[in-house]
């Protein structure tokens, strides 16, 4: 008689599996920490350029001999414009530092108490990791076909 | 025998949500790639960049982009037939790849934050030999 033997298994991470989530959350740690550095950076960048906009503007006018409409839209409604675009930017940046440094955190707790509820969390972080970056790709494609197209079209 | 920790059926259900996630990031990497290649020609047909210098940096970030997207692919693969024939071994094989996606990112990270700080550093001494 033919019996099913997967109903009998589990599927379980071996400890051999356990080492490599562990160096794979050592390396989410690292990436994580060096992505929330690139976040406080951009703020703090766009907050300069916010703060000094006028004089910015003006220096790429000398270099670049930038026409007048070009600078009343950045001196106008096209700083804000840059800041919103900068502070989503700061922000996906410090999404992905959360999810990554997180699934270090829960992995750690895992491996001290051998609570399953920090395993399932970790797979919980990585998974929205790689559904942000899985979406930030989709923009990348659709900005390469506009590109592909705009270039086609000049 | 080699321990195992047994998943419950919500760790599952997560790793499921990372197998999907992880395949459809691997596809669209292809996928990026090959419209990468695309505006590489488009641009070299119509002068708009240097075609060498192009050529030369897609190489790199396509061999890099092509070993990452094939581990998240491996990755998503060999997970979602460890949860269909409940077999530790692929899974162990499966996190294997998910760790070298990640290494293989964070030497990135380092060779690029190594690449900065030399160019900082070669822009102070340029701006300190021109005092």
């Amino acid at each position: 008689m033919e019996t099913n033997n997967s109903i009998f298994q589990q599927t379980g991470i071996t400890e051999a599996g356990l080492t490599h989530l562990n160096t794979t959350s050592k390396w989410t740690r690292f990436i994580g920490i060096i992505y929330a550095i690139s976040g406080i950076l951009v703020l703090t960048i766009t907050g300069f350029l916010a703060a000094n906009m006028d004089q910015v503007a003006q220096q790429l006018m000398a270099y670049n001999q930038m026409n007048e409409t070009v600078m009343e839209f950045i001196q106008g409604g096209g700083k804000w414009l840059f800041i919103l675009i900068m502070l989503v930017i700061s922000f996906v940046i410090f999404i992905n530092a959360y999810y990554l440094i997180f699934f270090r955190i829960s992995f750690f707790a895992f491996v001290n108490t051998k609570e399953e509820t920090q395993l399932t969390e970790a797979f919980d972080h990585m998974g929205k990791y790689l559904m942000i970056t899985t979406i930030l790709s989709i923009l990348s494609t659709i900005s390469s076909i506009g590109m592909i197209i705009y270039t086609l079209m000049k | 025998m080699e321990s195992t920790t047994t998943l419950s059926q919500l760790s599952k259900s997560k790793i499921e949500f990372n197998i999907t996630w992880a395949r459809y990031g691997a596809i669209l990497s292809f996928i990026n790639l090959g419209l990468g290649l695309l505006q590489m020609i488009v641009n070299g047909i119509t002068g708009d960049a240097s075609f060498f210098g192009a050529l030369f940096s897609f190489v790199i970030s396509a061999v890099i982009s092509i070993i990452m997207a094939v581990n998240l692919l491996k990755y998503s693969k060999l997970c979602k037939d460890s949860l269909t024939t409940n077999d530790s071994m692929q899974l162990q094989q499966a996190l294997h790849h998910l760790k070298m996606y990640f290494t293989i990112m964070g030497i990135i990270f380092i060779i690029v934050i190594a690449l900065a700080v030399i160019g900082i550093l070669i822009g102070l001494l340029v701006a300190l030999a021109s005092i």
